[in-house]
């Protein structure tokens, strides 16, 4: 029997705060105990909470904490395809020392929440995103258990991919695993500009991965970083935690971000150096309590897909967006993409996407609001898992498949409940 | 040396996180329940991540007539690790879960000790995971505290032996984090499955025969045993 109790939960922004009365499933047959004993069930599953937005709150509702489903049920050597729970985490297919096509930010996300978010990576124009690599999962609805593929219960399949969790209880996934082993070598320039930049960028035939941290106050200060799969050798840095003591306060501002940049830009630039592909994916995983920089208030983070034909326009309107709301942009990565996710709502399409962490606070959210705005307006997206600002109106502009997914959800009896499926009118 | 480890109540947390730690060493793990469904994601999820073989084997020990010879039918050095409890309130007693607890509890309990014991092996290894609630009688259960410290008195009785090559562990747990406690206890320091399964590890591996899981419950409990009974009575606890 699931056992419900209050909780005060946040997520990896600490920006905000949801009361939920959270039960925690041991194993997957007690979900279907609980939509058994609860047929009109809407809890809301939650794997760790990782997303930096509202899909993984029910206020004042149930949550059901699926973050100890952290079991691998089988591996396929020849086809490299790999069933788990939903709460295995990325960071546990790299310990097997196997390769996911596709990482997000945070090696602790789970599979589900991946899910649910159609995250991406680095390497979007080799690999597309995580939804392309999902083989099948089964969901628990509130009156029925189904193996959904690309081939059966297709529609639902499609509409889970990005679904922010709203069609159900994803409870084992198959997934397909990149071939290669999971180590790099990379490459590091610094662009004169952000055209140059930004036409790097554009000619990435030659890499598997790429990404850029953008200074946005200085263009010619930021950094692009190109890798390719590498087979392992000794020089392969192993990722070491460094754990850092939460901070109590927030330190970013407009001197230790001087300092912060003024220190990444002297950092010789790195060439055919080799890195575990966590090192180098995620080198924010190794700084334990980096976002407890941000304050007790928490960060927030904008982040938008931008018509790669016109970016470097965009960049700027961004940094003059930025200035005029008198905000401090902290860390701001760019990425390339070519292939659109698989899902009704996935976020990812042809072009580039802008990421711009802020400390949570009145100018932040101004600037995120007004960069929302601008978004929309030059035919852009915006990212849900990150963000908490949209209304439901600029969620259907920038969502055209909006409505298609909300008519499979009125399909299930009783959709899964969220405070992001509430703010955005999709349930 | 590497042995194989028979894990009772292995879909439990403790179970499954100290089946988890010795499969990182090397060791075998059998795994021990009533059902197959929830006993496969765990060991399928052993053999992956660890390369070591896990085995799952079927017992109900509140059945009077469940055979403990399948357990204990293999060449392999065997160790045990004992998990398996039924938990009853004082309360909820009736005629038949009294029988059941007992049967599950101490009967089939010290019927595997002993039949593990004759067991022709150099080394005989236990862990039996015991409770605090069997150091003295507490209205909510001790019913339930008097079967633990049924099987302590009887093992303490083993360790009196003395035997060369034998090491018996008795770990007397506090309040851990787990699916029985997990929104029933509003106790602040929880001690999460996988740090006590490190500690009843790293305690038998270092040949102790009684240790206390989390630590500080040993002062709590030196408290409540010597307490007067006309104190103790008193306590809401």
């Amino acid at each position: 029997m699931v056992t419900f109790t209050s909780k005060s939960l946040s997520n990896f922004s600490r920006s905000a705060k949801s009361a939920c009365k959270v039960g925690r499933i041991y194993h997957t047959y007690e979900i279907d105990e609980y939509l058994q004993k609860n047929p009109t069930g809407v809890a809301t599953p939650r794997g760790r909470g990782l997303s930096y937005n509202d899909s993984c709150f029910n206020t004042d509702g149930n949550i059901l904490d699926l973050s100890k489903l952290t079991r691998f049920l089988d591996w396929d050597p020849k086809t490299y395809h790999i069933s788990a729970e939903s709460g295995v985490s990325f960071n546990d297919i790299l310990n097997l020392n196997l390769s996911p096509a596709v990482m997000p930010g945070t090696v602790h996300a789970t599979l589900g929440g991946a899910i649910a978010h159609d995250i991406h990576g680095k390497n979007n124009p080799k690999m597309g995103t995580f939804g392309h690599h999902v083989q099948s999962f089964t969901l628990k609805t509130h009156n029925d258990t189904l193996n959904v593929s690309k081939t059966e219960h297709s529609e639902l399949f499609h509409a889970t991919i990005a679904g922010l969790g709203l069609t159900g209880t994803i409870a084992e996934v198959t997934l397909a695993l990149e071939k290669r082993p999971p180590y790099v070598t990379i490459n590091e320039s610094s662009p004169k500009d952000f055209a140059a930049l930004c036409q790097s960028m554009k000619n990435h035939e030659s890499f598997d991965f790429q990404a850029s941290w953008l200074n946005l106050l200085t263009p010619e200060k930021s950094r692009l970083i190109q890798a390719n799969y590498s087979e392992k050798t000794k020089q392969h840095d192993i990722s070491r935690l460094i754990k850092l003591p939460p901070s109590p306060c927030n330190l970013i501002h407009p001197f230790t971000m001087k300092i912060f940049n003024r220190l990444y830009h002297r950092k010789k630039l790195n060439n055919e150096q080799s890195l575990s592909l966590k090192a180098f994916n995620n080198p924010l995983d190794n700084l334990l309590n980096w976002n407890t920089f941000y304050g007790p208030k928490g960060l927030l983070q904008f982040q938008a897909l931008f018509p790669e034909e016109t970016i470097e326009h965009h960049l700027h309107d961004v940094i003059r967006i930025i200035n005029k709301a008198n905000a401090l942009p902290a860390l701001s990565v760019l990425k390339y993409f070519t292939n659109a996710g698989n899902g009704l709502l996935s976020f990812v399409r042809p072009g580039f996407t802008l990421a711009i962490d802020f400390p949570n606070h009145q100018k932040s959210l101004k600037a995120i609001a007004n960069l929302n705005t601008y978004t929309l307006g030059v035919k852009g997206n915006i990212y849900l898992a990150k963000d908490t600002l949209l209304t439901q109106n600029q969620f259907q502009q920038c969502y055209p498949n909006h409505e298609k997914f909300r008519a499979i959800l009125h399909q299930l009896d009783f959709p899964v409940q969220s405070d992001l499926g509430k703010r955005l009118g999709l349930i | 040396m590497t042995t194989t480890w028979i894990i009772t109540g292995a879909t439990s947390s403790i179970a499954e996180a100290f089946a988890h730690k010795v499969a990182e060493l090397g060791d075998s793990v059998i795994l021990v329940g009533r059902k197959e469904a929830p006993l496969k994601p765990i060991a399928s999820n052993i053999t992956l991540r660890y390369g070591v073989n896990a085995d799952i084997q079927l017992m109900d020990f509140s059945e009077k007539n469940s055979s403990l010879n399948a357990l204990l039918e293999t060449s392999n050095n065997l160790s045990l690790f004992i998990a398996h409890c039924e938990q009853v309130t004082n309360t909820e007693l009736n005629e038949k879960n009294i029988e059941s607890a007992i049967t599950t509890n101490i009967t089939k309990t010290i019927q595997l000790i002993h039949a593990y014991l004759q067991k022709p092996q150099n080394n005989h290894n236990i862990i039996f995971v015991s409770s605090v609630a069997g150091l003295r009688g507490r209205k909510k259960n001790s019913f339930y505290g008097a079967t633990k410290r049924a099987v302590d008195t009887y093992l303490e009785g083993l360790q009196h032996e003395n035997i060369q090559g034998r090491t018996i562990t008795i770990a007397r747990l506090g309040l851990i984090d787990t699916k029985t406690t997990y929104g029933t206890v509003t106790f602040p320091l929880l001690a999460s499955s996988q740090k006590t399964a490190t500690s009843l590890l790293e305690a038998h591996k270092k040949g102790k025969r009684m240790v206390i899981i989390p630590r500080f419950w040993k002062i709590i409990m030196s408290i409540i045993v010597c307490l007067p009974f006309g104190i103790y009575k008193r306590l809401s606890i």
